[in-house]
Formats: structure tokens, C-alpha cells, sequence
């Protein structure tokens, strides 16, 4: 009865453990296939069928990138929000830790890299400055400084150099000239070939350019049954990008941020070493089952409860997932660069080309956007590069509302309380 | 005996498949995913700050002429989290109306409309608007300000945060502050093994 049981527990680790469908994949095809609004609705349509909730993070963080490449910037801050609470999470439950530990660790539900929650606290940072919320801007930028400082070697991380200098400009602009100076110098610490990050005069440049290029780092497996999860980089020619304003060159962009670096450049994390824990006892019992009954089978005894045991170690080596969690944010680019402007208020004509290797623009890749810089305060542009040649822009700022359109405040009564003016 | 004990591994072992259902709790209360953020708890507490407003002298005392204006200003978002400041002034609005009954007028002023409120006061001052003319703006005679305000600290698979949020009634004749309070709260988590 005791064998029964302990075969019946066996068998019911193996359903706990195991999921019910493969994890989420973005149709990555379409997106860089230079079709994002394909991929836009694919990953909807995803949606619409269901998601598995321990997928829910890393599903919207992709539709919150091909939102954003399809110019669906309230949506792409929806879901990038809703992503950024379910990455900011701390506690798991008992049956999440019992999951990752015994079975299947993409049972666990998505939470991402240290570098895939800065990005999403960047994108969402991104377009709340678009809209013109600072306050939530900075808080998004400060956010995604502290998931980088998140180390489990106890060391002090904080490189992401792109977010310390959005939260630079963000604070120039709440009249925050301490902390602008302070994150400027921080970002040109880990990014000193940039010559942008150290002094980027936000006092005179009007127009920032933030762009994503190329495309981000693929997460594998490897090692001893796959236990150790693994990065490698994408290739992508673009060198960064090069800006026209009205036919005449301005400036070319420079790296902040190197995503393949950021993702590779952690501590060793816990999860590593109960994976390969979990690699020691998977290949220990299988070869100790095999020995058992081998022996069992083969001996001139009859050896039936030995032939049980080794079953059971057979099975518990079968049973006990060592693989790493490979799941990862398909569409995010490859390097976050930055390049800072002063451009005359009124209607211009930007355009955008892609220098190689070579320094040189590639033929045959470019893209032309028609702009309104405001007559005051500034703005912000995003453009992100692909593959296909592909180049896909946020310009014109979602218009925050004018005094005209605030309601006209008649006399209220003592009590009476008074509506806000109408978000936009 | 024997069945008993293989019923209690099934049960441990299945345990991972219950769901859990959906059930109404008390916004004060907190909830098993509660982070070191602004919770609903917090907010509650902060709109009883509305309570020590009100006994201000220069908003309700016996000297006061007339039903003072007070135009509240949003909320600045200091911290690292992102959150509706909207949320906080609104929470704290309701409750000085509603106890403030023909004691006090509140208003709503978007941050941009600080430049325009002086206008307003100004305008007042001059007797170009009073409290009969139903369709012009209201000047306000104080301001309510508030700044929400961490301090964060990560490592070792442990987040630290504390939260100050902070308010301020000032006069907008001289710009005196004549009332201060604020709320503050710390939370320290640990994520759990599995994001560690």
C-alpha cells in the first residue's frame, strides 16, 4: 500500500508540475517580417483565444511593443502597465515554489530578467513623457533603475544607462536640476562612448530622439539537461541611426544601451543552483534506478521490491524537470540609443537613415516623417529599426489638452464638489 | 491506515490545482498581493488627513469672514511608483466636502493653473468677481499642495520602501503655510525563490 501511494504521489507531481500548454510565443515572424500591424493583431487574436495567466506578463509586453510600432500608443501603455504590476510582484506562492522547484520552472508565472523589466519600465516611461505625465514618467524611469539594481549576488547594479538619462531629462523638465545632473553623469559612467548622456543641454535642445535598434537577445538552454539558461545575441547591421531635418544632416544616434550586455550581466541567480541540483538528482537516480534493476532483473534472486524502487527512482528521475525557463520578450530591440536636438517650432520633414558597419547609410534604407515641433516646452520622438529594413516612428506627441478645453468653473456652493478637467 | 496516508499524498500533490475564487474584502484590509507600493489601505489613511484640515483656524475659526476658497492642487509623484496622484486627491476631496458643509468652498485646479488661480485672486482682490456671479471662475484664498515622496531599497532578493506623502494649506495672499500634516509608512518584502 505504501508503494501504491508513493506511486500515486509520483504520478500526481507529474500533473502539478507540468503545464498544460507550451509557453507564449509572439508571432516574431510578422513583426520583423516589417509587418507590425500584423503582428499587432496576431498577438490580439492570441488574447482572444486565451493566455495562460503564468504567460499574461510577457504576452503584454509583446502587444505592448507592436502596439507602439503600430502607432497604438494608449494601448501599448495599457498593457506595458498591466506587465510592469505582474513583473513588479514580489511573492510567489507556496505552490509557484513547489512548481519551480520539483517540476517545470515556465509553470512559474513570467516576472522576466532583471533587463526585460527595465524595458518595460523605459517603454512605459517613454510614453507617459509622450502624453505629458512627468511625474509618472520619472517614477517609471526610477522604477526600472531599482529592477536593475536588483542582484542576488548583493552587488550594486544600476548600468542601465538609458533609463538613468531619461530619468536625467524627465527631472530637467519637473525642475529637477540636481537629479538631472546626477543621473546625466550616471548614465555617461556606463555609457562613455556616448556623447550625448554627459551634458546633454536639455535647457537648449527641444526635440529628443530615443531609438530602438535591431533586435534583442535570444534566451536557450544548455548544460547538463538543460538546467542552465543561457543568452545569445542577435545580429543586426545597424550602427544606429542618422538624422535629416529638412534635407540637412543634424546629428547621428549613439548607443546607450546594449541589451545582449544588460542581459548577460547578472549575479548568479538561486534558481540556477536548485536547477542544477536538480540535474545532480535527475541523472543520480536514473543511474541508480538502472542499476537497481539491472541487478534486480538479473539476479539469481527474486528481488520484487528492488525492482519497485528502482521503478520508482527510474520514475522520479523521469518526472524531475531540471530545464531552464527560456521564455523571454521576443520584440525587444538589440541597443536603446539616444540623440538630443534643438529644432526651429513649426512643421518640418525628418528623415531617418540606418548607417552600417561601414559608417555609411545602407542603401535603400530609410524613412521620411512629417513633424510639428511645439512653439514651447519639448518633444519627444521614438523610432525603431528592423529587419526588412524596416523603420517605424512615434512622432506628433499625443495632444495634451489646452486651457480652451478645460471646462469653464462656475460658482459651486459650499459642498459641491468640482470635476476635474476631462484626460485625454 | 494505509489509505489514509495515500490519500493525504494525494491530496498535498493536488493541492497546486486549487483555484482561487473571488470574494469582496475590505479596501482597508490588505490582500495576499500586497507589494511595498501604495495600497488601498494607505489611500483611506491618507484622506483622514481630512480631519486635521478642517480644524485649521483660518479655514473654520470663529474669525473667519465669508466661506474661504481652498483650490487643490494635484499631488507631485516623487517616488518610484508609478500611481494616479489623481487617486490620492480625490480620495481626500471627497472627504472635506463632504464634512466641510458650508464651512468651505473646494475647488479642483490642474497644475498648469497655478499661474491662472493668482489671476483669479488678483481679479477677486479688485472686486471683479464675487460670490453672485454664478458664471465666473472661483479665486482661490489657500492652496492645498501635497508631494508623495520614497525611499527605496533593493538586495538580496529584499525590497524596502517607504513612503511619505506629504501635505501643505498655504495662503495664497502671503504664502504663508498654515497647515502641515503628512502620512508615512514603510513595507519591506522578499520575492519569493522562484524570482530570486
Amino acid at each position: 500500500m505504501i508503494r501504491t501511494a508513493f506511486l500515486l504521489a509520483l504520478g500526481g507531481l507529474a500533473l502539478v508540475a507540468c503545464r498544460s500548454r507550451p509557453p507564449y510565443r509572439a508571432p516574431a515572424a510578422a513583426f520583423y517580417n516589417g509587418h507590425p500591424q500584423h503582428a499587432y493583431r496576431a498577438i490580439v487574436a492570441d488574447g482572444e483565444r486565451g493566455i495562460p495567466p503564468e504567460d499574461e506578463a510577457l504576452w503584454r509586453n509583446e502587444l505592448g511593443v507592436a502596439a507602439i510600432c503600430s502607432g497604438d500608443e494608449e494601448a501599448a501603455l495599457r498593457s506595458l502597465r498591466i506587465a510592469g504590476g505582474i513583473m513588479g510582484t514580489l511573492s510567489s506562492t507556496s505552490t509557484e515554489d513547489a512548481r519551480a522547484i520539483f517540476g517545470d520552472e515556465s509553470t512559474k508565472t513570467y516576472r522576466g530578467d532583471p533587463y526585460e523589466r527595465c524595458m518595460n519600465a523605459f517603454y512605459t516611461g517613454l510614453l507617459y513623457y509622450r502624453r505629458g505625465d512627468l511625474d509618472r514618467a520619472s517614477a517609471s524611469f526610477k522604477r526600472g533603475l531599482l529592477a536593475d539594481a536588483w542582484s542576488e549576488a548583493g552587488e550594486h547594479q544600476r548600468d542601465f544607462a538609458a533609463l538613468s538619462f531619461m530619468l536625467g531629462w524627465v527631472s530637467h523638465r519637473r525642475g529637477k536640476p540636481e537629479q538631472a545632473r546626477y543621473s546625466f553623469k550616471e548614465a555617461a559612467t556606463h555609457a562613455p562612448r556616448n556623447p550625448h548622456l554627459a551634458d546633454p543641454r536639455p535647457e537648449q535642445n527641444n526635440v529628443l530622439i530615443v531609438a530602438g535598434l535591431g533586435v534583442g537577445p535570444v534566451k536557450f538552454r544548455s548544460g547538463p539537461h538543460g538546467s542552465v539558461a543561457r543568452f545569445r545575441r542577435r545580429d543586426y547591421p545597424e550602427e544606429g541611426i542618422e538624422v535629416l531635418v529638412d534635407g540637412a544632416r543634424v546629428g547621428q544616434s549613439a548607443e546607450a544601451t546594449d541589451l545582449y550586455i544588460q542581459a548577460i550581466t547578472r549575479g548568479k541567480r538561486v534558481l540556477d543552483g536548485i536547477r542544477s541540483g536538480k540535474a545532480v538528482f535527475k541523472t543520480g537516480t536514473y543511474i541508480a534506478g538502472q542499476v537497481l534493476l539491472y541487478d534486480a532483473l538479473y539476479s539469481h534472486k527474486q528481488q520484487t521490491g528492488q525492482a519497485l524502487v528502482a521503478l520508482g527512482l527510474l520514475l522520479a528521475s523521469a518526472l524531475t524537470r531540471a530545464e531552464a525557463d527560456v521564455r523571454h520578450w521576443d520584440l525587444l530591440p538589440g541597443e536603446i540609443h539616444v540623440l538630443p536636438l534643438s529644432l526651429a517650432p513649426g512643421r518640418h520633414r525628418i528623415e531617418i537613415r540606418v548607417p552600417g558597419e561601414s559608417g555609411h547609410p545602407i542603401a535603400g534604407w530609410n524613412r521620411v516623417f512629417d513633424v510639428a515641433v511645439p512653439p514651447s516646452g519639448d518633444t519627444l520622438y521614438y523610432f525603431r529599426t528592423g529587419p526588412r529594413k524596416s523603420i517605424y516612428g512615434l512622432v506628433d506627441a499625443p495632444r495634451a489638452p489646452e486651457a480652451e478645453d478645460l471646462p469653464k468653473l462656475g460658482f459651486f456652493a459650499p459642498g459641491m464638489s468640482v470635476a476635474s478637467p476631462p484626460k485625454r | 491506515m494505509h489509505r489514509a496516508l495515500a490519500l493525504l499524498v494525494l491530496v498535498a500533490f493536488f493541492a497546486g490545482c486549487k483555484s482561487y475564487k473571488t470574494k469582496r474584502v475590505d479596501p482597508a484590509d490588505d490582500d495576499v498581493l500586497m507589494g511595498t507600493g501604495l495600497e488601498s489601505a494607505d489611500v483611506l489613511a491618507i484622506s483622514n488627513l481630512a480631519d486635521s484640515l478642517l480644524e485649521v483656524d483660518q479655514l473654520t475659526g470663529p474669525h473667519v469672514e465669508g466661506i474661504p476658497t481652498v483650490a487643490i492642487h494635484p499631488i507631485r509623484n516623487d517616488t518610484d511608483i508609478d500611481f494616479d496622484a489623481e487617486l490620492l486627491v480625490r480620495s481626500i476631496r471627497q472627504k472635506l466636502v463632504k464634512k466641510a458643509s458650508h464651512r468651505v468652498t473646494f475647488v479642483s485646479r490642474d497644475q498648469m493653473d497655478e499661474a491662472v488661480t493668482e489671476a483669479e485672486r488678483a481679479a477677486k482682490r479688485k472686486g471683479e468677481y464675487t460670490s453672485s456671479k454664478q458664471e465666473v471662475r472661483t479665486g482661490a484664498d489657500f492652496y492645498l499642495t501635497g508631494t508623495a515622496s520614497s525611499i527605496t531599497k533593493v538586495g538580496h532578493g529584499i525590497e524596502s520602501r517607504a513612503l511619505f506623502i506629504d501635505f501643505r494649506l498655504i495662503d495664497a495672499e502671503n504664502g504663508e503655510i498654515v497647515w502641515e500634516d503628512g502620512f508615512k509608512t514603510k513595507k519591506v518584502g522578499r520575492a519569493g525563490i522562484v524570482y530570486r
